[in-house]
Parts: C-alpha cells; sequence; structure tokens
C-alpha cells in the first residue's frame, strides 16, 4: 500500500510545488495522475521515490516510511523517469544485472526474468549492445525492464509511454496488469487522457500543487469524458 | 559489496575508451593508436621536462644538505593538483551528479554512493599526482641512493596525501557555488578565482631569484615553513626521509580518520545539494533587448556565451590569453630587466624575435578552442543541424571565435614586448603579420580536427575539454605548425633577412588557411551527415 498524507513541498520556501497531498493506493490499483505542466506530478513521484525530501507530511509505502526508513521502502518499489538518462556506456544486460545485483537478485530468477522481459518487449537481440546506441524508446524498455526485474511492490512511473511504440504501451499496459494481479500497485503520472481514462481504476488530478478531484475513474467522469472534466476543473479551481 | 558494483558502473561510464573515442575500440583502431601515441607523447613530455627540471633542483639542494626539501616538492604538488581537480571537480562529481535521480530512488546507503562518488573522482587526481611525483621521486632517489622502503613509503603516503585537499577545497567549491548561485554573480568570479589559483601556483613556481647566487633561495624558505607548520606535511617528510613508519602510521590514521568524518558529515548536505539541481533559481534579469544580427555574428556570439558559459573550457584555453596580457603587461613594467635578460639571449646566439614569436606560438596553441566547440555541442547539436545553416558556416564560426579568443591578445603581447624591447618597427609589423596567419591556420586546423574527431556523447564538459581527442589534436597540431615553422626559418634565417622569412612562413600560414577553408566548404557538410 502507498500512503501519502498530508505531503507539502516548496522549492524557494514560497511557491509550494505540492500542498497537502493526501492519498492512499492500495495494492492492486492502477492509478492515474494527471495535471498541467508544472502542476506538481514529477515532483510528488520524486518525493515518493524519495529523490526529493518534502517540507511536512509523511510518505508511507507498505509502513515504512519514506523518510524514517528509506532502504526498505526502497527496496519495495521502482521508480521510471520521464528520461531514461541511464549508463549508457554499460550495456543493457550489464545494466540489467547492476540493478538485479542492488536488489540482490539471485542468478536464475534474474537470467528467467531478463529473458522473459527481453522477449517481451523485443530486446532480446539488442541486451549485449551498449544503451548509447539505443534509441529513446529502446532507453525507455530498458528501464522498465530494470524497473520490473525485482517484482516491486509500489511501481511509480513519470509519462512512462512517452517514446514506445504503439506495441511497447500495449504491453506496458499488460504488464501493468499482471504486476497488480500480483498485489503490486501502479501509480504514473500523463498527459495523455485517453489512457488515463482506459487503463486506471482512480485517478488524480492536480492544479498547482493541489488535488482538485481525485476517486474512482467511473465515478469522476460519469457519462462525460475525462478530457472534459479536466478542463472543466482546470477553469473552475 | 554495492561499493564495488557502484564503483564498476561508475568507472567504466566514465573512463573506458569508447568515452575516450567516442566509438569502439574495433571501430578505429586508427584513433586508438593515435590516442595511445599522444598519451605516450604527453607521459613523455612531462617525465623527461619535470625529470630534467628537479634532477638539476635535486644537485642544488643536494648541495646545500637540504635534498629532503624535494619530499616537501612531492607534497605540496600532491596537494596542489589534488587541490585544483577537486576545485573543478567536485561540483560534477559529488554535489551535482547527473544521475542522482537515477541512485537516490535505488535502496542504496548515501555513504556508498558517495564513497564510489569520490573514488571516481579521485581517479583523475591520483594519476595527475602519480605523473609529477614520479620524476621528483627519480630525482630524490637518484641523489640520495635507491632503497625500496622509502619508496614503498611514497607510494603509500601519495594515496593519503589528496584526501585532506579532497575535504577543504570540496568545501571550497560548494561554498563559490553557494555563493555565487545565492548572490546571482555568473561564472566569471569563480573562473578568476581558479585563475588566482593557478597564478599563485605560477609564482611560487617560478619564484627563484635568477640575480641570486643560489637561485632557489626563496623556494627553499617557502618550503621549509610548509614543512615546519603543516603537521601532514612533516610526519611525510619523517616517514620518508627517516623510514619513521609510526610517522607513517599516524598519517595513514589522521587522514582515513578525516575522509570517514568528512564521508558522514557531507552525505546528508551532499543529498541536499543534489536535490537543489531541480531547483529552479529565479533571478531578476535585465530585459533582453532583441537585436537584428548577422548569420555570422550570431554564430560567434553564441560561441561567446557557450566559453563564458563552461569553468572548464575557459580554464583550459583561455589560460593562454591571460598569460599574454600579463606577459604584455610585465614587458612595460619590468622593460630594463627583460633587456639585461634578452642582452643575455643575445650572448647565446638566440634571435629574440624568434624567441617572442615562439613563445606567442606556444600560448595560441593552448587556445584549442576549435578543436572542441563542435563537440561541446553535445546533446544539442540535431539543433545548429536542423537550422537552415551550411556546414560550413558552422564550423567557420567556430574558428572564427577561436581567432578572437587568441590573436587579439597574442598581438598585444608580441607588440608589447617588442616595443618594450625597442625592436625594429618593420620587424614588429612582420612578426604581427606572422602571428595573425599562424592564429587563422591552427584555427582552421582544429575545426578540421573536431570534424574528424567529434564528441558529443559525454557526462561532463570536461570529457571533452580535457579528455577527448580532438583536444589533444587541437593542442599538438598548433605545435605541429610550429616545428614546422621552427625548422624552415632555421633554414631561411640562414640566408635570408628576418622579415622577408617571417613573410614567407606568414604565407605558408596563408596557404594552409585557404586549403582548410576550401577543405570546409567542400568535406564540412558530408561530415555532419555522418554524425546525424
Amino acid at each position: 500500500m502507498l500512503r501519502i498524507e498530508n505531503v507539502t513541498k516548496s522549492y524557494d520556501g514560497k511557491r509550494k510545488a505540492i500542498d497537502a497531498i493526501n492519498l492512499t493506493i492500495q495494492p492492486g490499483e492502477i492509478y492515474g495522475f494527471i495535471g498541467h505542466n508544472g502542476a506538481g506530478k514529477t515532483t510528488l513521484l520524486k518525493s515518493i521515490a524519495g529523490i526529493l525530501n518534502f517540507d511536512e507530511g509523511e510518505i508511507f509505502i507498505h509502513d515504512y516510511s519514506i523518510k524514517k526508513q528509506p532502504l526498505q521502502a526502497k527496496k519495495l518499489m521502482a521508480y521510471i523517469p520521464d528520461n531514461p538518462d541511464i549508463y549508457e556506456s554499460l550495456t543493457a544486460r550489464q545494466y540489467l544485472d547492476f540493478i538485479a545485483d542492488i536488489f540482490n537478485i539471485d542468478l536464475d530468477q534474474r537470467n528467467r526474468l531478463i529473458e522473459e522481459y527481453a522477449s517481451m518487449f523485443e530486446m532480446t537481440e539488442r541486451l549485449n549492445d551498449p544503451i548509447s546506441s539505443f534509441s529513446h524508446g529502446m532507453k525507455q524498455k530498458t528501464v522498465i525492464m530494470g524497473a520490473l526485474i525485482h517484482q516491486p511492490k509500489v511501481l511509480l512511473l513519470d509519462e512512462p509511454f512517452v517514446g514506445l511504440d504503439p506495441k511497447a504501451s500495449f504491453l506496458l499496459k499488460e504488464v501493468f496488469h499482471k504486476l497488480c494481479e500480483k498485489g503490486s500497485l501502479i501509480f504514473f503520472s500523463t498527459h495523455v487522457l485517453e489512457v488515463a481514462e482506459k487503463l486506471c481504476d482512480k485517478v488524480a488530478i492536480i492544479k498547482n500543487g493541489e488535488i482538485v478531484t481525485n476517486g474512482e475513474t467511473k465515478t469522476i467522469i460519469e457519462d462525460e469524458s475525462l478530457e472534459n472534466i479536466f478542463m472543466e476543473l482546470l477553469k473552475e479551481s | 559489496m554495492m561499493y564495488i558494483k557502484l564503483c564498476k558502473v561508475f568507472f567504466k561510464e566514465n573512463f573506458s575508451l569508447k568515452r575516450l573515442l567516442g566509438s569502439s575500440t574495433t571501430q578505429s583502431k586508427g584513433k586508438t593508436i593515435l590516442l595511445g601515441i599522444l598519451i605516450l607523447y604527453g607521459l613523455g613530455t612531462i617525465l623527461f621536462s619535470f625529470g630534467y627540471l628537479f634532477l638539476e633542483l635535486g644537485r642544488v639542494f643536494k648541495g646545500m644538505d637540504s635534498l629532503d626539501a624535494l619530499l616537501t616538492y612531492i607534497f605540496m604538488y600532491a596537494t596542489f593538483l589534488s587541490a585544483f581537480f577537486i576545485i573543478l571537480r567536485a561540483g560534477s562529481y559529488l554535489f551535482n551528479y547527473k544521475d542522482y535521480d537515477f541512485l537516490a530512488s535505488l535502496p542504496l546507503k548515501n555513504e556508498v554512493v558517495l564513497s564510489a562518488k569520490i573514488s571516481v573522482m579521485m581517479v583523475m587526481v591520483y594519476l595527475s599526482v602519480f605523473i609529477v611525483s614520479a620524476p621528483i621521486v627519480f630525482s630524490y632517489f637518484y641523489h640520495s641512493g635507491f632503497h625500496f622502503g622509502q619508496l614503498l613509503v611514497i607510494i603509500i603516503s601519495l594515496f593519503f596525501i589528496p584526501i585532506l585537499p579532497l575535504i577543504v577545497f570540496s568545501f571550497f567549491s560548494l561554498a563559490i557555488t553557494y555563493v555565487l548561485t545565492k548572490l546571482g554573480i555568473n561564472k566569471i568570479f569563480s573562473i578568476i578565482l581558479t585563475f588566482g589559483l593557478l597564478l599563485a601556483y605560477m609564482y611560487f613556481a617560478f619564484s627563484f631569484n635568477a640575480q641570486a647566487e643560489n637561485p632557489f633561495l626563496n623556494q627553499s624558505g617557502f618550503l621549509d615553513s610548509v614543512s615546519q607548520y603543516i603537521p601532514t606535511a612533516r610526519l611525510f617528510q619523517s616517514a620518508v626521509a627517516d623510514l619513521d613508519l609510526l610517522a607513517l602510521l599516524l598519517f595513514m590514521l589522521v587522514n582515513s580518520a578525516a575522509l570517514l568524518i568528512f564521508i558522514y558529515a557531507v552525505k546528508e548536505l551532499i543529498h541536499k545539494t543534489n536535490q537543489n539541481q531541480t531547483k529552479s533559481i529565479r533571478r531578476r534579469r535585465r530585459l533582453t533587448k532583441f537585436k537584428h544580427r548577422s548569420l555570422m555574428e550570431t554564430l560567434v556570439i553564441k560561441e561567446i556565451k557557450k566559453f563564458f558559459s563552461v569553468n572548464i573550457y575557459i580554464m583550459n584555453t583561455g589560460f593562454g590569453p591571460l598569460l599574454m596580457i600579463i606577459g604584455g603587461v610585465l614587458s612595460f613594467v619590468y622593460a630594463s630587466r627583460l633587456e639585461s635578460f634578452v642582452g643575455q639571449m643575445i650572448g647565446m646566439d638566440l634571435q629574440i624575435e624568434y624567441a617572442i614569436l615562439l613563445l606567442t606560438g606556444f600560448f595560441l596553441s593552448t587556445v584549442y578552442t576549435s578543436a572542441i566547440s563542435l563537440s561541446l555541442e553535445g546533446n544539442n547539436f540535431w539543433l545548429i543541424r536542423s537550422l537552415p545553416i551550411k556546414a560550413n558556416q558552422i564550423m567557420i564560426g567556430k574558428m572564427l571565435f577561436n581567432v578572437l579568443v587568441g590573436l587579439p591578445f597574442a598581438l598585444f603581447f608580441v607588440a608589447s614586448i617588442g616595443f618594450s624591447l625597442s625592436l625594429n618597427i618593420l620587424n614588429i609589423l612582420v612578426m604581427l603579420v606572422l602571428v595573425a596567419s599562424f592564429s587563422f591556420a591552427s584555427s582552421i586546423l582544429g575545426s578540421i580536427i573536431n570534424l574528424y574527431f567529434p564528441k558529443f556523447d559525454y557526462k561532463n564538459e570536461t570529457e571533452v575539454v580535457k579528455q577527448s581527442v580532438g583536444a589533444f589534436l587541437g593542442m599538438f597540431s598548433g605545435f605541429g605548425i610550429l616545428l614546422i615553422m621552427g625548422l624552415l626559418s632555421h633554414f631561411l634565417l640562414a640566408s635570408l633577412d628576418i622579415k622577408v622569412t617571417f613573410l614567407i612562413l606568414a604565407f605558408i600560414n596563408v596557404i594552409i588557411f585557404i586549403g582548410g577553408l576550401q577543405f570546409l566548404k567542400q568535406k564540412a557538410e558530408s561530415l555532419f551527415m555522418k554524425f546525424s
């Protein structure tokens, strides 16, 4: 479970990037996080991942506080940034091995998972190539494979579908569902409202650092499209 | 162990041959061989020139019965080199590393990441410390007699000497960055500060008094006070000179303890400074006035802005011009001393005009911006490539910028020394023509070198400015032209007037320049296509 309690973060002491955010995401849920540019999506995701400190509040990952028990919390999660900027001198296999080492994955399991995900994302032939030779989409696939290798309980993704080809996007959605079936939860930010509408069990809409609405996707959109709701909410608040 | 795993990845990311060459070694055997030759040449130059200098210095110190002063030299050089590298590198290796987001999201202890980052940062420090110390150590053993135990103590100590500079100058580097960011001062201040440090070192290195009976008297006094007032220097000296193992143990303990305290004390600070990378600093800026400029003017201005925005770029390629300004001004102030010095040189059968030109050529060769500025476009190369500008225009813009950085200062340097020494006005004019032609020729060669040896995939600019094949070749192409000109003038001067000789050399430079320009017009576009 991911529990965000009253989390506030400001960058310059004045402007609040996120303001008193409260969210609870249960295992098995796919949770979409929607907002305009600069709304605070990445700040919240990075705060959950332990990359950014926050001023107030608490974040718990399966009861581990990211502030007080960061190592235990991070062992349970994986974060995929919007820009797959990783070690370009390594080959994809070396990178995946490095991640597997950090999470202490035994050799049999890591080999099985690397083969499985590489085959799924059509990367088998490129595993021994340096990451510097990859396209943006291939780098993104490598980062995703790295994030999945330890079967995280909490998967955080910042704009995960940017740069992925349609097949890889489809496969990633399949992976989301499979992980959720195993009891993991997915929390991701997106600009693509259609994806959020079709994929997410729940969504939250953020504007200027504050959550303006959240809940089950079906309840929020009722008979309208998520795009209309989103535009209305931006106008209102 | 996680530390080892991190180090392996960081080393590969920072020092793989592929990163140095920009392509794999199997794909570019020629580049690998060339780089190997250049590294050997550079190493040879350092080892032989330093070796000769310190062998002589050792002889003088031995005569004064103070050979142990060489040990203080080792300590001082190791400390200075460490300080210099750490000021330049602490920012990108410790306080603002680019893979922070990635590493921070992983279950890794801050102190483990920090230790691995420090280890990688120290590789270049240790490399330079060992290279520069080797000739001094050689001189020490040459004059005192070789002792394996002492050599072992020196090698062990060299691993520990850079630790205190690491601690002190990391904070210094952070403080500069913090103050500059808070005050909204641009990078010029930190550049001036680093230049100041370099000049202070040079002042120390050349602070011998040529008039005195013992030319190293000033330095000797300074060295005595270093070993007297810096406890670790004293411990190092005792450990080596007296083979005092207790002193060595104490030396190692003090430094190790300081490093441990440093790591645990700053791990949270480093976590914070790295987080602040994402912080947007809002400064009150002057309103930009839009102006219409010609294409070439725009390209050159872009280069100027890049030059002043990258510390390592200005430090490495701007030092020659700075020395030329200082040299030019000092030549007026110390005109009479310069004249007497030149009198001695003429007594040694050395043409003064030739010596001035050689020195100017050397300074100009250190301004190798055109050999690296294309590489410095890095990930933004697509931007200039997508604009409706011909490839050769881009390269000419970069070449003109190179001329702009070096030539005005070179002209000032030559003219001021020429007038201070009351040289023949016609000789001065011809020298100015030769210097101008040399500047254009070496600039265009630099542009061509960068077209053949680009390096776009770098993590920080240091890789391009200090470690790329383009940088090596850019500097050595200038030295190469100098060598050819030196040989030519040696033969021409024997039979021709100095003015005619210099004009012939200038003419050769003009031919090189025009040839290079034609080459750029014909080849730049197709070479650009290969980068895409």
